[in-house]
């Protein structure tokens, strides 16, 4: 049995209710994405401040972008072209102070081509950072991720890149969008809902859980901050 | 009400952890093992209790992991003949018959001590016929041993193809039906390796009871909130 003291390492985050906050306040349900991105923004403040190195948000589903409403995802889009655009233009914006390398995990073949275009700009113009390391998934789904990684590991084991004997747990995480990163300590989910929504499913077995009510772009620094204590409490067994 | 009232998709599968036999016992003050014993018991309430509810057909119960194999030899013997005596009395149960309930007994079976490997083979055989219900125990069990393992069958086979490598990954896990609820007792919140890649869309119930001190009344609790629950599918 092993206390762990000490603040996570890798924290993964579901950051839902954006659009019930904005319903909540009588505005269009896409407007709280914009107050999201914001939020985004304040956890890499949050996090360098109490020494949580990896961040991974759960910016978009597959599901998100299979059944949204197109307006809705284009607003998205469009949020995200110019947080994008700051990154690149802006030598002050918060990637650049805190030194944060920032990753793009997902089936990133399904969104519009320009917004994949910036995010490959930003994942070179970052590519050597490592203060601190945030993953947006996108256009993610874990069982989906699963498949995939089956599915290349065929591949290569076809091509005769891989042998057959040497297929374990450590040789498919190398087919995983995580590859290089330790799982996720803990992950956090806010907006009262108790599910994973099919996020990091490999990754998550012995992570800690938090479920939070308040919606996303309402959490304050105090609300993370115990959530991270209340990891910091707890005993971790890794199945023993 | 008899199962055929209710449609097949909404049918639910539960997965169950039942921790806090260890610390229910040392909170008597008794043996380790006491509470393996408590908690089979409760296991064989809760299976009870799920039989009443005709939406629940399939549940799933994590009864050992293959961390847990590291414990020592003695409490491992005695959740061996636990595991034993459970199985061997589903070959003789009416219940069983009755309710036409199908037991599996899934794992890495070589690890399996052999009398619980005979029992599990046997009842398995047994209820193979049956279907309105299931009962799956998970014995020395791993959600990321099955994952890879299904993976590397599939890479033995050569397949590429995305819709022949989803069916064949439900083929190879040995359980796989989505799981709608995962309930886990003990006061931890996390979910250890069990079934992950299926309850990927679960509802996630976490209770601070202790395995052996769960009661019914929680259970119906639980079960009035999955149904409240809006499922979204991650929509």
């Amino acid at each position: 049995m092993v206390f762990i003291k000490g603040v996570p390492e890798h924290v993964g985050i579901i950051p839902d209710g954006n659009r019930r906050l904005a319903r909540r306040l009588l505005q269009k349900p896409w407007k709280g994405h914009e107050w999201g991105f914001q939020k985004v923004k304040n956890l890499i403040e949050w996090s360098k401040e109490l020494g949580i190195k990896v961040l991974t948000f759960y910016t978009l589903s597959l599901e998100n972008l299979e059944r949204r409403p197109k307006r809705e995802l284009n607003y998205l889009f469009n949020i995200a072209r110019k947080e994008l655009d700051d990154i690149i233009e802006n030598g002050e914006n918060i990637v650049h102070r805190n030194r944060v390398k920032l990753s793009f995990w997902g089936r990133l073949d399904l969104i519009p081509e320009d917004l994949r275009e910036r995010m490959e700009r930003v994942s070179d113009i970052t590519k050597n950072y490592s203060r601190q390391y945030v993953n947006l998934a996108i256009a993610y789904g874990g069982r989906q991720e699963i498949l995939d990684a089956s599915r290349r590991l065929a591949t290569d084991l076809k091509k005769g890149k891989i042998q057959e004997d040497k297929i374990d747990e450590s040789l498919f995480r190398k087919y995983l969008w995580t590859n290089g990163f330790k799982d996720p300590d803990l992950i956090v989910r806010t907006g009262g809902d108790k599910r994973l929504s099919n996020f990091l499913p490999f990754q998550s077995v012995y992570s800690e859980i938090v479920f939070l009510d308040k919606f996303w772009p309402e959490l304050e620094k105090e609300d993370f901050s115990r959530a991270v204590r209340d990891f910091e409490g707890r005993e971790r067994r890794f199945g023993r | 009400m008899t199962d055929d009232f209710v449609k097949d998709d909404d049918f639910i599968h539960i997965a169950l952890i039942p921790d806090g036999n260890r610390r229910y016992a040392e909170k008597l003050g008794k043996p380790l093992w006491y509470g393996h014993y408590a908690g089979a018991k409760k296991i064989e309430e809760f299976l009870d209790w799920c039989l009443e509810y005709d939406q629940i057909k399939t549940v799933s119960v994590f009864a050992l992991s293959t961390e847990n194999l590291n414990r020592n030899k003695q409490e491992l013997e005695h959740l061996w003949k636990i595991y034993k005596e459970n199985l061997l009395r589903t070959l003789s149960s009416e219940k069983i018959r009755k309710r036409e309930i199908k037991v599996n007994v899934f794992g890495t079976e070589n690890v399996w001590r052999s009398d619980v490997r005979q029992a599990a083979r046997d009842s398995m055989k047994l209820t193979a016929q049956y279907s309105r219900k299931v009962i799956n125990i998970l014995l020395s069990y791993g959600s990321k041993f099955e994952i890879v393992n299904a993976a590397k069958k599939i890479a033995e086979k050569g397949i590429k193809k995305t819709k022949v490598v989803e069916s064949l990954l439900d083929k190879y896990l040995w359980v796989s039906q989505p799981v709608d609820l995962i309930i886990r007792t003990g006061d931890q919140q996390r979910l250890s390796n069990f079934m992950l890649y299926q309850s990927a869309y679960a509802e996630i119930y976490f209770s601070k009871t202790m395995w052996p001190d769960f009661t019914r009344k929680e259970f119906d609790k639980i079960i009035k909130w999955y149904f409240r629950q809006q499922r979204k599918f991650g929509k």
